[in-house]
């Protein structure tokens, strides 16, 4: 796992401030991130986005400036060359398929004919997405477009790439996969940022996070500080999934968890859980041994939104 | 812009749109079949006057039909990534706004000319050419000239306004292009159909009274040609300026 100690800054914000209309969008964010692989860790609606936004050159700065690899990134088609985005929209062009999405993008990036087919050839590979990639995407289920879009920031093989909210929705295979990508891309050297509001997810790929509230930068640095804070607290996990009922048995009977709920339709469940970072650490092994098939994921966010509400409480 | 163009062509001929598109090049000619068997073709001389048909054609296409086809096109080229949210991969490559902007524009009137100029054949071979030679160049000129006007300045009613592209380009049509385009304020000179009609004036060489110059346009062809190249050309340009210049959130805000 690569941690940022590069000595050329990843960031540079100076009181970065983002308004739409009246409404905070980034607050006074000021900041200087090194390389390295990073999280950026908020509750929905804390101001990720828009500072991912802010980083890639889609919006402009109200006040204060932003940096990327040293250059301010509006309108900046140099630097656009060294970043990959994965957005959070699930947004495509569903009338292609992947392999033409990804080809097309490349392109656009300023690579060859030959060359775009090449690499996106392979950055599809290394996404997972080679078996389906010729398919049009409107046939794609969340977690082959999830792919796709993974594909597309890393075809160009930019030296920064950023994640927004990469794991919603995926399933724990393809959770599991993604995050083995953030951590061999850090360890190839690349720059990595990913945007999340669960912290498990995180910290599986990184141990230095950004913590972002209401638009203003909480506190950078390790997980570590902030687990304690999350130890006494019970989290949420939800899941949909083919054969939910024998999946809560085997949850129940192997790892620490308070309890568990099953929806009326049996396919949803819902699992409380102080031990989070053991649930995450063996959830895939546990589905892949029960059978079950789980087409959903995703942790509540009331649990992190308690934790900032505690955060914010003690700046 | 080579990609940019063929990913237009798909989202404008692959999708629901086609079908639009396709009624607003064939329900003309089927309007014209209608016309003409009902009522027959105009009987008289007509070497010195407007011929009805030809009028009537003039009205379909130059000013409603290419009109129709460039909501879907030029109005829809910007909006569309923008309420798909596709504008992200985009706008976050190495490739200078104004020219998907450009990419866009060339190949919607790229794409959609050849199917309103072969409508426009059809519904003159249905009522035989009125007007003779200069009035059917008069017409085809004036087709290709519009199409690629209202592209123009819809392209720039969808950049500045993407969520409102069709209700705003609809009332521009209605206020500027057939009021104030009639209003001899020379206002009327910064409109496509002040110039349009100019152009069918002045290639199929009818007399325009003095007294109606300044509402229904010159008889000289080349006021006509550069009016319609800076009308275009202007709007063409602002929209490429406007989509580098300004922001376009596709987020909520926090």
């Amino acid at each position: 796992m690569t941690t940022p100690n590069a000595t050329q800054p990843l960031l540079e914000t100076e009181s970065l401030t983002k308004l739409y209309g009246v409404v905070n969008g980034v607050n006074d964010v000021t900041v200087t991130v090194p390389r390295g692989v990073w999280g950026l860790l908020g509750p929905n609606g804390s101001g990720k986005s828009t500072l991912l936004k802010l980083i890639t050159g889609q919006l402009r700065p109200t006040e204060g400036t932003v940096r990327v690899l040293g250059r301010q990134p509006w309108n900046n088609l140099d630097l656009y060359r060294q970043i990959g985005f994965c957005p959070e929209q699930d947004a495509f062009y569903s009338f292609l398929s992947a392999f033409e999405f990804v080809r097309m993008l490349a392109r656009l990036s300023g690579l060859s004919a030959p060359e775009a087919r090449r690499r996106a050839e392979i950055a599809l590979e290394r996404a997972g997405a080679t078996d389906f990639m010729h398919r049009p995407i409107v046939t794609y289920s969340k977690g082959m477009r999830q792919r796709t879009k993974v594909a597309q920031a890393l075809v160009h093989d930019p030296e920064f790439v950023i994640f927004d909210e990469p794991l919603t929705g995926t399933d724990p295979v393809g959770r599991h996969e993604l995050i083995e990508l953030v951590r061999t891309l850090g360890n190839e050297g690349k720059s990595v940022l990913v945007s999340s509001h669960v912290l498990h997810e995180v910290e599986a790929m990184t141990d230095a996070f950004l913590l972002i509230h209401a638009g203003r930068l909480l506190a950078s640095g390790t997980v570590e500080s902030i687990r304690a804070v999350l130890s006494d607290a019970p989290h949420h996990v939800v899941m949909r999934a083919e054969g939910a009922r024998e999946l809560a048995a085997r949850i129940f009977s192997e790892l620490a968890v308070d309890s568990i709920d099953i929806d009326d339709d049996q396919r949803g469940l819902t699992v409380r859980t102080r031990d989070p970072h053991g649930f995450f650490a063996n959830i895939a092994r546990i589905v892949e041994e029960s059978g079950a098939r789980v087409v959903e994921m995703k942790t509540s966010d009331d649990d992190l939104a308690a934790v900032f509400k505690y955060l914010v409480a003690r700046i | 812009m080579g990609e940019i163009a063929r990913l237009h062509l798909r989202q404008l001929l692959g999708g629901r749109r086609v079908w639009l598109l396709a009624g607003f090049v064939t329900l003309p000619v089927l309007l014209t079949l209608s016309i003409r068997i009902v009522a027959g073709l105009p009987v008289g001389d007509f070497t010195d006057a407007l011929h009805p048909a030809a009028v009537y054609l003039f009205l379909l296409y130059p000013q409603a039909v290419c009109m129709l086809l460039a909501l879907l096109d030029g109005a829809l080229a910007l909006s569309i990534e923008l309420e798909g949210r596709t504008l992200t991969y985009l706008f976050t490559r190495p490739v200078p706004k104004w020219k998907i902007v450009m990419a866009k524009y060339i190949a919607g009137t790229a794409a959609t000319t050849p199917l309103v100029v072969g409508s426009l054949l059809l519904s003159m071979v249905i009522v035989e050419f009125p007007g003779g030679v200069r009035w059917t160049a008069a017409l085809f000129a004036c087709t290709v000239a519009s199409l690629a006007a209202y592209n123009a300045i819809y392209a720039l009613i969808g950049a500045l306004v993407p969520r409102r592209a069709m209700v705003l380009c609809m009332l521009y049509s209605g206020i500027v292009e057939f009021a104030l385009s009639f209003a001899p304020l020379t206002i009327n000179h910064a409109t496509a159909s002040y110039f349009l009609r100019s152009l069918a004036f002045a290639i199929s060489g009818l007399p325009l009274p003095p007294e109606a110059g300044p509402f229904l346009g010159g008889t000289e062809i080349v006021p006509a040609v550069f009016g319609l190249i800076a009308v275009t050309g202007t709007a063409l340009a602002a929209a490429m300026i406007v989509v580098t210049r300004r922001e376009f959130v596709m987020i909520e805000p926090v």
